[in-house]
């Protein structure tokens, strides 16, 4: 009996105290002690570091391989034996800028995230519209660079680990749809923007002359796919009529969250192709150069953009020239009109761009207007974005208006760069390639394969292959993470397997 | 030391009067067991040291006086004493039964005999373990257990060992065996640090059965460490000493080609890294940059053998300690020590320094027994910075690569050690920071304090019932700095800056672990055959983790490092983690006579990783153990000395690969761009599945031990173990598709089965009291199969590799998998080549071999002659393969001897077709490269481009034959002993990691251990290692 007593003694004590300490909170532990529960965070609390990181991505990733297929860029042999081994070499595989991919559709989540907020009773209207429209902005480029992508199954995590691909027409009409849709939802009694907006700084205005021109990039593009396709013919024809009247941007398009001179803080772009905050020259940028043919182009037709695309390249004995890609020359390097400064904004979109695509737009009778005035504004806005020093190399705030007017006067009959040459819509592109280079690198190579211009881009030295790519090649995470839907690439892909909207 | 004396001057007296006195006549007889002569009996005059021991038939003769006493005495037999009255006395011993049923400590602390185990166990006792007087009680458990695996998976001062129990049991989670001493949950570390002569025994728990009681903590095996607790019987201290130093120095260095030397493109180029330059001709070329003067260096263009050998250093570790143990349970004891480690790594000027002080004591009052344990160390290490800096975005002046790494990039020709100044001006290739600028610029200082605090209360309420209350806390703070002087080129050689900014960070990390365990005991004897005990028992755990780095370049005054002499934007974040579980469980062990056991086991685990839903689970597990010989009557003879057969069935439950923190999705501050009152905040790139569950293993194992041919203990002994674990929920860390809007997701995935055999045949071919042979073969293998990843997908990959290399589970397939990039192959096995001859790259990933040993052999040999003592132990194994990433590396520098291929001038690729013709191609391989004046420039384009992105290339067969460990030691005899007035003399000498062989196909690019499990190798800190050890040990 003692026994049992005992034993019916220690096991009540044992009960007790398992009882205080389940019933106590002891477990709960794991709340994020120092880290954001995503789905809690409110857009304004998110939209900062999204806009800041898809920016990044575009501006060193996206821009760096278009730039180069583009044969904007071409490697300084001199200050690095292997610049741009891969890119000079065409190596292209599922590794070959698989960054491209895995960042985009990791940052433009966030846009997907913010865009599905409901943590409180507030609409956040405008910053779910802009998402929209920046979402549909990077999204393009998943189409452009790689066609058929995951879309519609995207961006679920555990939901949906193996998201299934969508045809590329139906995205590129889904993002047309969506950027409507962004601007139909703007809301004036939104919850303030403000500061978090570090594009338009809350200025909604801004926004809709923004998702405009994004729209009017995506129907340019299907522009050549429409003759030979009769869905995208009646969707081009209803949505540019649509467009009709639309404001367009009218000023370079940037981001700057804070950029400073100082480290993690520097503008991306000059992080790798500047300097140091210690203003030690980057690596990176002491390999990069003008292609041959770009430095040819505009050296020939005496434009004055050319010393504020490039300058000599002072680590070089002052080398001011280009060398063809896969060569083994000196070039110059890139000039102050890109490489603004370690505090400048980061430009996502020039007004350029807008111009030029209006342009196009109108010469190929899509919209109304004046095709050679649209032209001649987008060469200005180009010269006005990069500045022009005059020939004391003296840094000028104003351009003298007669410099442009000069040149365009001096090019109009060029058969390449000249509205008047015989090629306008040559000219169109061509001067668009120029305007946009190492800023939007991306457009220059997407560009080249729609239309075929600049015509004559060389392809690098020793290339056995018979054309510039054509696209990137699926990455290396999809056949690791997502292989029963990602359709099966070789390396030879990259130079036959075109994007829907290349009819070249 | 007076008592001592006195001691020491009777038994001396003792001798005289003994040696003067004494009637001397002879005696002789003969001494047996129930089965025959026994040879090999001491038989020793009692209250002398005279005496001897039986022959082969089992006689003795023994001078000695009448009245006198014989005592017989032979392991595992009753010891009797006969006084003389005769001279001639047989005798017959008989077995001692209690003796052999020694009990072992089990899992939280339980007792049992050996027969009432039911699952796979190994006990090492101390004297086993000292016999190579290895410094390291971790390094001294290797080879001594079958099935456990010390692997060593990187070198330099503080290598990473990982102690292993059959394998990788789970796939992502923990998988080292959980450390427990004197019954308090610890660590391989804290061990490590342990005199190993305070060492009583330790209990390798093999089976599941570890997670049975402690939870998810023992999934993958436990070893239970007893340490001594006094002195028995006697009222005195004993003092031990210990000093040992160890020599370390590279095993070996990759093999390279010797016929190109420094250069780019097919052109000696005097300050570059790659080695594409001419063929060597020995003409007398410039190397490098100028030294300080301004003159180049010039020395012959020919290959130098392990040029970069004469970088490293021979290392030395001195290793002191003391220990004191005095008095017993009863009394009261107290156990002391400190052990003092200088240790001078291989890398120049890399140090490591450690304190450890221990303090053990206890006393029984009554009913109620203390124990308790308090363990300090502090290890200070000062080491060349060896890790990218942490900062979160690119910092691209300075690479992010290793030591090793950087100089395994020096083309042949260069002497490393010509450069050795010290200066960032003075190196070999302007392309990279000099290593020797590093060791003296760029350094890491850490310093490590562990304090480990335990006690433990026992009350016996009778015979029957007991209660044992545990708690321990240990706290590890790790307090780093780095500290990096700036290098400012004024000379701009060339084209490049190579200025180097000035850096300091302080990184300090806490981690604080608390256990407690309520245990009851119940010890019951049902009936004249029935045995009844049972535990019920409570456990907490409490684990907290905080990590703050603080830190930033350009310091305003040079060399004072300090956080407000930074002038840039410093760099700064924290990290806070907490884990806590509690478990219940319960157990219950019945036993029949003395031969038929059961044993039951539940736990149910509260743990707080675990989505609320999910926390709570439940694992049972159930064991029987049956002794035939002692059960069926007339089974046991001399030669079939022991039969135990024992099965269990056990379920365990775990989270471990389950981080803390991880189930909510959680954002993380990316970019921030402080003072502009902005948050930027975006979600982190992994996810975990919110509604996460943990794993469940169940494991069926069985167990057979057999002892044969009993002459003075069984000679050959065979131990097989066998079990099948069938494994759901595994929780995988998975690269998802970016797609997802993540890169990783950590999810619960499908199910994998597991089998494992283990055989462990034991010799004993010679056994007197003088010399001892024995030796033992064991044979394990381990494999993993994949039965289902998820609904929708047969394949996932679990580890993601450089570039496209990757380990997999894949449906229907053993894991883990490697897949990555392979050539283009027709039915024929032919590589396809394109028009230019150049091979293609087949479509989406190849499987390229499996990282899993098909087996393993361990071999251990010991061998004891009077106070001599030998032990070998090496292993075997092969069946697997593991991607090199030094050969990757090596091979685009134009190291490798294959880029020497036809002389590196354009060839048709090996038994190759063009695509679609079906026959074998012709064409030479004519690359992308501009060739321009340089035939080699196609080798070039071909080996950093192509090749480099097929990682079929790189697959390496990793089997090898590894001499872990040979030692010798010397017991200096008793009777010299006590004239020292000492208990204990030995010199040991041993080496470790003395021998590897590897097949040809892995040109000593690396040990393939350091794959670590999922079979992808880097560079390590340093290359492999070995180590001599010479130890001295003094008792008295």
């Amino acid at each position: 009996m003692k026994r049992m007593k005992n034993i019916v003694k220690i096991t009540s004590v044992l009960m007790l105290m398992f009882s205080i300490v389940s019933c106590s909170d002891y477990l709960d532990v794991n709340d994020s002690i120092d880290n954001q529960n995503l789905d809690r965070l409110n857009p304004n609390e998110l939209i900062v570091g999204a806009q800041a990181l898809s920016a990044e991505t575009y501006t060193n990733r996206l821009n760096r391989v278009g730039n180069w297929m583009g044969v904007a860029w071409s490697g300084n042999y001199l200050a690095f034996n292997d610049a741009y081994g891969l890119e000079s070499r065409y190596q292209f595989s599922n590794t070959f800028y698989d960054d491209v991919w895995d960042n985009m559709y990791r940052y433009i989540s966030n846009f997907a995230t913010i865009e599905k907020y409901n943590g409180d009773d507030k609409n956040w209207n405008n910053q779910k519209a802009a998402a929209k429209i920046l979402k549909a902005f990077y999204f393009q480029y998943i189409v452009d660079l790689y066609g058929d992508a995951p879309y519609t199954e995207a961006f679920d995590g555990t939901n949906n680990l193996f998201p299934a691909y969508d045809d590329s027409k139906d995205i590129y009409m889904d993002l047309v749809a969506s950027i409507d849709e962004a601007i139909n939802m703007m809301d004036t009694t939104s919850e303030d923007f403000g500061a978090n907006d570090i594009t338009f700084n809350g200025d909604m205005s801004k926004w809709i002359a923004f998702g405009n021109t994004v729209k009017l990039r995506l129907l340019v593009r299907l522009t050549l796919k429409a003759a030979s396709d009769a869905e995208i013919s009646t969707f081009v024809t209803t949505e540019f009529a649509k467009l009709s009247g639309a404001q367009f941007v009218t000023e370079d398009v940037t981001i700057n969250p804070g950029y400073a001179n100082t480290d993690n803080r520097q503008n991306p772009f000059w992080e790798v192709y500047g300097f140091t905050p210690a203003n030690i020259p980057t690596g990176q940028g002491g390999q990069t150069g003008p292609s041959e043919f770009a430095f040819n182009l505009l050296d020939s037709s005496n434009d004055p953009r050319l010393r504020r695309l490039w300058k000599p390249n002072t680590i070089n004995s002052n080398t001011f020239a280009g060398t063809p890609q896969n060569g083994t020359g000196n070039a110059a390097s890139i000039g102050d009109g890109v490489l603004k400064g370690a505090g400048a904004a980061l430009p996502i979109m020039l007004v350029a761009e807008s111009y030029f695509l209006q342009a196009e737009a109108v010469q190929r009778g899509f919209m109304s207007g004046s095709a050679k005035a649209l032209f001649d504004q987008g060469v200005r806005a180009s010269f006005n974005t990069l500045g022009i020093f005059d020939s004391d190399d003296i840094n000028m705030d104003n351009i003298p208006d007669n410099w442009v007017t000069n040149y365009i006067t001096v090019i109009d009959a060029d058969a390449a760069l000249g509205f008047n040459g015989g090629d306008a819509l040559g000219a169109i592109l061509t001067q668009k390639w120029i305007a946009l280079t190492s800023v939007s690198g991306a457009e220059l190579w997407i560009e080249y394969n729609r239309t075929g211009y600049p015509t004559n881009l060389p392809l690098p030295l020793m290339i056995t292959d018979p054309n510039i790519p054509v696209r990137l090649l699926y990455p290396a995470s999809e056949y690791s993470g997502n292989s029963s839907n990602v359709r099966s690439q070789t390396r030879g892909d990259a130079f036959t397997s075109k994007i829907f909207w290349d009819v070249n | 030391m007076k008592k001592k004396l006195k001691g020491i001057l009777t038994l001396f007296l003792a001798f005289i009067v003994h040696v003067t006195l004494a009637q001397e006549s002879r005696v002789t007889g003969t001494v047996s067991d129930a089965n025959g002569p026994l040879p090999g009996v001491n038989v020793i005059i009692k209250g002398t040291l005279k005496g001897t021991e039986t022959d082969f038939d089992g006689n003795y003769t023994v001078e000695a006086k009448t009245g006198d006493t014989l005592v017989f005495s032979f392991v595992g037999y009753t010891t009797v004493e006969r006084k003389i009255t005769s001279n001639k006395i047989d005798v017959t011993l008989i077995e001692d039964e209690n003796l052999l049923q020694e009990v072992v400590v089990t899992a939280i602390g339980i007792k049992r005999k050996p027969d009432e185990i039911t699952t796979a166990n190994q006990v090492v006792k101390a004297d086993e373990l000292n016999q190579a007087s290895n410094p390291d009680a971790v390094q001294a458990l290797s080879g001594k257990v079958s099935g456990l695996q010390i692997n060593t998976t990187s070198a330099g001062l503080t290598p990473n060992n990982q102690i292993t129990l059959r394998g990788n049991r789970s796939i992502s989670g923990n998988n080292s065996a959980l450390i427990v001493i004197d019954n308090i949950v610890s660590s391989a570390e804290v061990l490590s640090t342990l005199d190993p002569n305070t060492i009583e025994s330790m209990n390798v728990i093999k089976g599941a059965n570890g997670a049975a009681l402690y939870g998810e903590l023992g999934s993958a095996g436990v070893i239970i460490v007893t340490t001594k607790k006094g002195i028995k019987g006697e009222d005195r201290f004993s003092i031990n000493l210990k000093s040992s130093v160890t020599v370390e120095e590279i095993a070996f260095l990759p093999e390279t080609q010797d016929r190109f030397g420094q250069g780019w493109g097919g052109n000696i180029e005097t300050v570059d890294q790659g080695s594409w330059g001419v063929p060597y001709n020995g003409a007398t070329i410039s190397v490098g940059t100028p030294d300080a003067d301004g003159n180049f260096r010039n020395f012959p263009y020919r290959h130098i053998e392990d040029n970069i050998l004469p970088f490293f250093d021979t290392g030395f570790n001195l290793q002191n300690s003391i220990s004191i143990a005095g008095g017993n349970i009863n009394s009261g004891f107290v156990n002391f020590g400190y052990l003092r480690q200088d240790l001078d790594g291989v890398i120049p000027s890399s140090k490591l320094t450690k304190n450890n002080f221990s303090l053990t004591s206890g006393k029984k009052i009554g009913k109620l027994t203390i124990q308790g344990i308090a363990r300090y160390t502090e290890e200070k290490t000062n080491d060349v910075n060896n890790r990218d800096v942490d900062n979160k975005r690119t910092n691209n002046t300075y690479p992010g690569i290793s030591m090793y790494q950087r100089l395994a990039n020096t083309p042949g020709n260069v002497p490393v050690d010509a450069f050795s100044s010290g200066s960032n001006n003075d190196h070999w290739t302007i392309y990279d920071t000099s290593p020797y600028w590093t060791l003296q610029n760029d350094r890491r200082l850490g310093r490590r304090r562990i304090v480990d605090l335990s006690g433990e209360l026992t009350y016996q309420f009778n015979d029957n019932i007991s209660a044992i209350l545990r708690s321990s806390v240990r706290n590890i703070q790790d307090d780093d700095q780095i500290k990096r002087s700036s290098f400012v080129d004024v000379r701009k050689f060339i084209r490049r800056d190579r200025s180097i900014r000035s850096f300091y960070q302080i990184d300090n990390d806490n981690d604080r672990f608390t256990y407690s365990d309520l245990l009851v005991n119940f010890d019951y004897q049902l009936t004249e055959d029935i045995t009844f005990k049972s535990n019920v028992g409570l456990n907490l755990t409490d684990r907290r983790y905080s990590r703050q780095v603080n830190g930033g370049f350009d310091l305003a005054i040079p060399g004072f490092f300090n956080l407000s002499n930074i002038t840039s934007l410093p760099d700064y974040w924290e990290q806070n983690r907490r884990r806590r579980t509690v478990g219940a469980f319960g157990q219950i062990d019945l036993g029949y006579k003395d031969y038929l056991f059961l044993n039951m086991t539940g736990r149910n685990d509260w743990n707080s990783v675990l989505p609320v839903q999910n926390r709570s689970f439940f694992y049972p597990s159930v064991g029987v153990s049956f002794i035939p010989t002692k059960a069926i009557e007339g089974l046991k003879s001399k030669f079939f000395h022991k039969a135990k057969i024992s099965a269990s069935y056990v379920k365990t439950g775990n989270a471990t690969a389950l981080d803390s923190q991880q189930v909510p999705t959680v954002a993380i501050n990316d970019t921030f761009y402080p003072g502009t009152g902005l948050v930027s905040l975006v979600g982190q790139n992994s996810i975990v599945d919110q509604n996460i569950r943990n794993e469940f293993i169940n494991s069926f194992e069985g167990n057979l031990n057999l002892e044969f041919l009993n002459v003075r203990g069984p000679r050959i002994t065979l131990d097989a173990s066998a079990s099948f674990g069938k494994n759901t929920n595994q929780i995988l860390n998975i690269s998802s598709s970016s797609t997802t809007g993540f890169g990783n997701a950590l999810i619960n995935v499908g199910e994998t089965s597991s089998t494992s055999l283990e055989v462990d045949l034991g010799f004993t071919p010679f056994k007197t009291e003088d010399f001892e042979l024995s030796g033992r073969v064991g044979f394990s293998t381990f494999r993993t199969k994949v039965d289902k990843v998820t609904d929708q997908s047969d394949r996932v990959e679990v580890f993601n590799g450089p570039g496209t290399i990757g380990a997999y589970a894949v449906e229907g397939e053993e894991f883990p998998l490697l897949q990555g990039t392979a050539y283009e192959r027709d039915d024929e096995g032919r590589v396809v080549v394109d028009g230019n001859g150049t091979p293609q790259i087949a479509a989406g990933l190849k499987t390229l071999g499996n990282a899993t040993p098909d087996y393993i052999l361990n071999f251990a040999l010991n061998a004891k002659y009077k106070g001599f003592r030998f032990a070998a132990v090496a292993d075997y194994r092969t069946g697997h393969v593991f991607y090199s990433g030094i050969k990757n590396q090596l091979s685009s520098q134009g190291r490798t001897i294959e880029t020497t291929y036809n002389d590196r001038l354009p060839f048709v690729f090996p038994n190759s077709t063009v695509q679609g013709s079906g026959v074998a191609n012709t064409t030479v391989l004519s690359a992308n490269a501009n060739p321009g004046n340089h035939p080699y420039n196609n080798a070039y384009d071909y080996y950093t481009g192509d090749h480099n992105n097929i990682d079929e290339n790189f697959i390496t067969d990793a089997t090898a034959f590894k001499l872990r460990e040979v030692s010798i030691s010397y017991d200096i005899p008793a009777k010299f002993l006590e004239k020292l007035s000492l208990t204990r003399l030995n010199i040991g000498l041993s080496g470790r990691n003395l021998w590897t062989s590897l097949p040809s196909e892995n040109l000593d690019f690396n040990d393939p251990e350091f794959a670590g499990r999922f079979g992808i190798a880097g560079y390590g800190i340093t290359p492999p290692t070995r180590f001599y050890t010479l130890a001295v040990n003094v008792a008295f």
